[in-house]
């Protein structure tokens, strides 16, 4: 089986040798490079659509942890998200956090509740677990938009930290690509190394991995804490990108967004999050500059994607690279 | 010889510069529209963009403002701050905007609101309720046309103690909105009129259908009226539902019902409700508002203007009004325009004060009433409470201000 089609076995890629999940470092650089050219020389208008693509292949990244490797399907990971922005609001508005302190804060406030939320989720399985995410972000959504005198209600926090920390949109642009790439490293670190080998095992077959002394539910917490974590790091930059926090950055809306940004991007591979992000992002930002009905172009992408390659983007582009790499 | 020549090529290139300068004045002034056209404000919207279209077309017929044509170039915000964001800075990018307007939700507004100040494009919010944006983020550049919370909380209040109403209780939706408007009017009308009690403040869920509790709870203190900071189905639920418990018998209602209401609720809504509206097309009887309502129901197969589009029209007009007497779009200009000039619009003679550049717009009370004149009931006896009389004092704008900016 091609990586990315299916979910990985224990005969299939996803144990390989180690070698194939090193970080490839030129690759690495050369993306980073191209990445950072491209913000230093585009117009302001395609600088804003890139950071975007960068903050969402942060958050679907984080989000594809638990779906393609941990067993988990998060029906409200928006939540995480949306705490990482309120994270950074609230602990300069109503705790006096210098700003570089409230930076810090958004993700661990992502994590915390992760972490409170994720030990509700781990007691059930399946559909399950995923209905009880849902019903936390619910609850979430709720108290953010009904507790006014706190969160702004529907208006929202404003004005706690400058717009792209006053920076020049290519400057926040090179600091947003710094903090993403940093970050998706380590996600890369978390799933390619012996914690995320039993994430993995976990959410393969969780019978035989509690054989071997991994408990499922202790693993999923870790991989719910995580994902919650780099979910707030992007949550947190959006605020700062944004300059503002409103309480649609913990709703639905935005965790539907991350579901199809991963599917488009392809489920069981550690890309998904980013191709997903890529496509999603570019097509919102730029082709609803010109067609109205983008979302409709979206949904025959993926229409296409899933019947064409179930494993999306990143099953094509695995198929069309082992196909070239066969031929003589 | 050489002194002719030079004098030839003197006149091309002055003929060509006033060539030139004449194009540039022809060109057409832009405005950017970024509003809900759909998701949770679509339903308002789109009386707001028919409206806007047919001002835009009697501006452009009667040579435009500043003596050029106005484009309007239309982006959906999706009710969503993120996407009204991004559609902001693209209007401002792309499509070089002079002036800003539209807007619906308060997490909108409040999302481009900062964009606006960032790049100095002039704001005018036609149909947002929300004072945050030019009261306590207030900046040059942010304008807005029609009554917001404090308005209209300070509006509710005087129509109250107006009222035979000694005993009152409150019932407003547990959000931003319902909270501060409730805030608002008990504190505004115990200035007016100390003696009326508030018996109970409920607060019912967002979204929340099920009132029964929550009127046998208000039924309980045996109150003059229920002040219901409740909309749409919240207002649906609570006059249905009210029934059964004799509410309208037991009690007077006061609460928001602006014409999309009446349209959508008909008969549902009976005799004797207090409502109050923000621009309601029949209680507007102006010569510009008859015209106006005429064109519309002609353009839109007799359908009637709700409350959004009346204010977006005015809003158009205010917008060209302010350009014309500005002599183009430069946005200090604009303002000073804009602070300087009495605008003759559909809801009267309105003016913008400069400490938060928002107009002076009346909220208008009255009682339902079914009438043969329209196949849905209207306000009856409607009093108007003049924008001038529950703007919020300079004071009460410092502080909130002082407050934002800690």
């Amino acid at each position: 089986m091609a990586r990315g089609e299916g979910p990985p076995t224990e005969s299939g890629s996803a144990l390989q040798g180690r070698d194939a999940y090193s970080i490839n470092w030129r690759l690495v650089a050369a993306v980073v490079l191209l990445q950072a050219i491209l913000l230093v020389v585009s117009p302001p208008l395609l600088v804003f659509a890139l950071i975007e693509v960068m903050i969402f292949a942060l958050y679907a990244s984080a989000l594809n942890l638990l779906l393609s490797f941990s067993g988990m399907v998060s029906f409200g990971h928006a939540v995480y998200f949306g705490l990482g922005a309120y994270g950074l609001a609230l602990s300069i508005t109503h705790f006096d956090f210098p700003i570089a302190l409230g930076i810090v804060a958004g993700p661990l406030v992502a994590a915390f509740f992760g972490l409170i939320y994720g030990i509700l989720c781990v007691q059930l399985t399946a559909i399950y677990a995923a209905m009880l995410t849902l019903a936390c972000a619910e609850v979430t959504y709720a108290v953010v938009f009904q507790w006014f005198d706190v969160t702004g209600g529907d208006s929202g926090i404003s004005g706690h930290v400058p717009t792209m920390l006053g920076l020049a949109p290519y400057q926040f642009g090179l600091v947003v690509l710094c903090v993403v790439t940093v970050a998706i490293l380590m996600l890369w670190r978390v799933v390619y190394s012996p914690l995320g080998l039993t994430i993995r095992a976990v959410g393969q077959n969780p019978a035989r991995a509690a054989a071997l002394g991994h408990g499922r539910k202790s693993i999923q917490l870790i991989a719910f804490v995580i994902s919650a974590f780099f979910s707030g790091v992007a949550g947190t930059l959006f605020g700062i990108f944004h300059g503002n926090v409103f309480p649609d950055y913990v709703g639905v809306l935005f965790t539907v967004d991350g579901l199809l940004m991963v599917v488009l991007g392809g489920l069981y591979s550690f890309g998904a999050g980013i191709y997903g992000a890529i496509i999603y992002k570019l097509l919102d930002n730029l082709a609803a500059h010109y067609f109205q009905y983008w979302q409709l172009v979206v949904g025959v992408i993926i229409v296409v994607v899933v019947l064409v390659s179930p494993s999306g983007i990143a099953g094509l582009v695995r198929r069309i690279v082992d196909r070239f790499e066969r031929r003589p | 010889m050489h002194r002719k020549k030079l004098l030839q090529i003197s006149t091309v290139l002055v003929l060509a510069m006033g060539l030139g300068g004449a194009a540039q004045a022809a060109d057409p002034i832009k405005i950017g529209y970024v509003g809900g056209i759909s998701g949770p404000c679509g339903g308002l919207t789109h009386s707001a963009v028919k409206a806007m279209k047919i001002a835009l077309e009697e501006i452009n017929a009667a040579g435009g403002a500043a003596g050029r044509q106005i484009e309007v170039v239309w982006r959906d915000s999706k009710t969503k701050p993120d996407e009204g964001a991004k559609q902001t800075r693209d209007l401002i990018l792309t499509e070089k905007v002079d002036v800003l307007t539209g807007v619906c939700s308060s997490s909108v507004f409040m999302a481009i609101n900062p964009i606006s100040k960032q790049y100095g494009v002039p704001l005018v919010s036609a149909i947002s309720g929300t004072h945050k944006a030019t009261v306590d983020f207030g900046h040059p550049f942010v304008f807005q046309t029609q009554p917001h919370t404090l308005m209209e909380g300070k509006a509710l209040a005087e129509y109250a103690a107006r009222q035979d109403w000694n005993n009152i209780v409150t019932m407003g939706l547990d959000y931003e909105w319902g909270r501060t408007t409730v805030k608002v009017f008990t504190e505004e009308l115990a200035k007016l009129k100390p003696e009326v009690k508030i018996s109970t403040q409920l607060w019912p869920r967002f979204g929340e259908t099920n009132l029964t509790s929550y009127i046998t709870a208000a039924l309980a203190e045996e109150p003059d009226a229920i002040m219901g900071v409740l909309f749409g189905s919240g207002t649906n639920s609570l006059i249905k539902q009210g029934r059964s418990y004799g509410l309208l018998e037991r009690t007077e209602l006061l609460t928001f019902l602006s014409t999309e209401s009446y349209m959508a609720l008909g008969k549902d809504i009976p005799d004797g409700v207090h409502g109050w509206a923000r621009g309601p097309f029949y209680a507007l009887d102006s010569d510009k508002a008859k015209a106006f309502i005429a064109k519309y129901r002609e353009a839109h197969d007799g359908e009637y203007p709700n409350d959004w589009g009346m204010l977006a029209y005015d809003a158009m007009h205010i917008i060209a009004g302010g350009i014309d007497a500005a002599g183009g779009a430069e946005p200090e200009k604009f303002r000073q325009a804009l602070g300087s000039t009495t605008f003759d619009t559909m809801r009267g003679p309105l003016k913008m004060r400069m400490i938060d550049n928002t107009f002076n717009a009346p909220s208008y009370l009255g009682v339902t009433m079914m009438s043969d004149a329209y196949p849905f009931p209207t306000m009856s006896n409607v009093t108007v409470i003049p924008g001038d009389i529950t703007l919020p004092s300079e004071d009460t704008v410092k502080a909130l201000r002082a407050a934002a900016a800690k």
